[in-house]
């Protein structure tokens, strides 16, 4: 019966781990869209025109996608696991969801799409937009960091409401969570900028 | 990553792009939509039921402005992948006791107290 307990402990320590990962990721997103668009409004401004320089009049009209993520499990090459909620996922495995640069190919019969998008704006643009750019793409890493976060905490959730269950049928006394927890979610509020 | 974000002064979306998240394909279908005051809701809650079911789409990044617009489509949402992350944009800043996310953690919490 120790054994359960034992079990039900860590199935809980593991979601608060990942509640904390979350938060400090959506903290690292947040942080980097409010410098991206600070940067970015520099970049308007100086490149002038009332701020049409820097806006959808700018955006082509076909475009491919040179970042992407990629969601894996513990066992590597396992691919992207698809839309479910099923208890396929509840196995304990840590999920890896990473953003990563992927410069699309170019058949011979295609127009040619892929253009760095800072290119969209002119050929000289301004530091600002640059900086701008590496902004937003630190702020997609740590989007991608979050949704990892947010997939392993469903996951060990559903792990200890098993656990739970699995303890209370067998006579396990298993606790509710105790205000130490709601104490622990409320002081890691002061993350968030 | 698709993303939903408003477009007062385009800086959510125009960010996003620039870090190359941005696609349009032949059939100019997107993967990103530009949400303003003149856009009706339905054509908000269409979009997001477009791109959670995508199978090709992992993560969804929509500025929370844009998210109180569908609060109860987020709110029913339990779907791992994709994962729908609620981000600022330039006149709202991230307020985590609006992210659906947050408020269904602080649920999970509050559950079995003492």
């Amino acid at each position: 019966m120790a054994g359960v307990g034992e079990a039900v402990d860590e199935a809980l320590m593991a979601y608060l781990k990942d509640v904390d990962e979350y938060q400090t990721s959506m903290a690292e997103v947040v942080a980097a869209c409010k410098a991206g668009m600070l940067e970015l409004a520099r970049a308007r401004k100086s490149m002038g025109f009332k701020g049409c320089a820097v806006s959808q009049l700018q955006y082509p009209s076909r475009m491919k996608a040179s970042r992407k993520v990629v969601v894996k499990d513990e066992n590597e090459g396992e691919g992207i696991l698809a839309n479910s909620d099923n208890d396929q996922f509840c196995d304990g495995k840590r999920i890896f969801v990473e953003a990563i640069e992927s410069i699309p190919e170019q058949t011979e019969d295609e127009d040619p799409v892929f253009v760095d998008p800072i290119k969209w704006f002119g050929v000289l643009v301004p530091s600002s937009l640059r900086v701008s750019q590496k902004g937003f793409v630190r702020a997609v890493e740590s989007a991608a960091a979050a949704s990892a976060a947010y997939i392993n905490m469903k996951r060990d959730y559903a792990r200890y409401k098993r656990m739970a269950l699995f303890g209370s049928l067998h006579g396990t006394i298993v606790p509710p969570l105790s205000r130490n927890v709601i104490y622990f979610i409320e002081n890691s509020k002061g993350k968030y900028i | 990553i698709c993303v939903i974000g408003d477009e007062d002064t385009t800086l959510a979306i125009v960010g996003f792009l620039l870090a190359g998240v941005g696609e349009i394909d032949s059939k100019k279908n997107s993967n990103f939509l530009v949400v303003n005051n003149k856009t009706p809701v339905n054509q908000i809650e269409e979009a997001f039921k477009a791109f959670t079911a995508r199978d090709d789409v992992a993560v969804i990044l929509i500025t929370q402005s844009a998210a109180d617009s569908i609060r109860y489509l987020l709110d029913d949402y339990e779907s791992m992948i994709p994962t729908v992350l609620e981000i600022p944009s330039k006149d709202n800043p991230y307020d985590p006791s609006k992210d659906s996310v947050m408020q269904r953690i602080m649920k999970k919490m509050s559950v079995g107290t003492d």
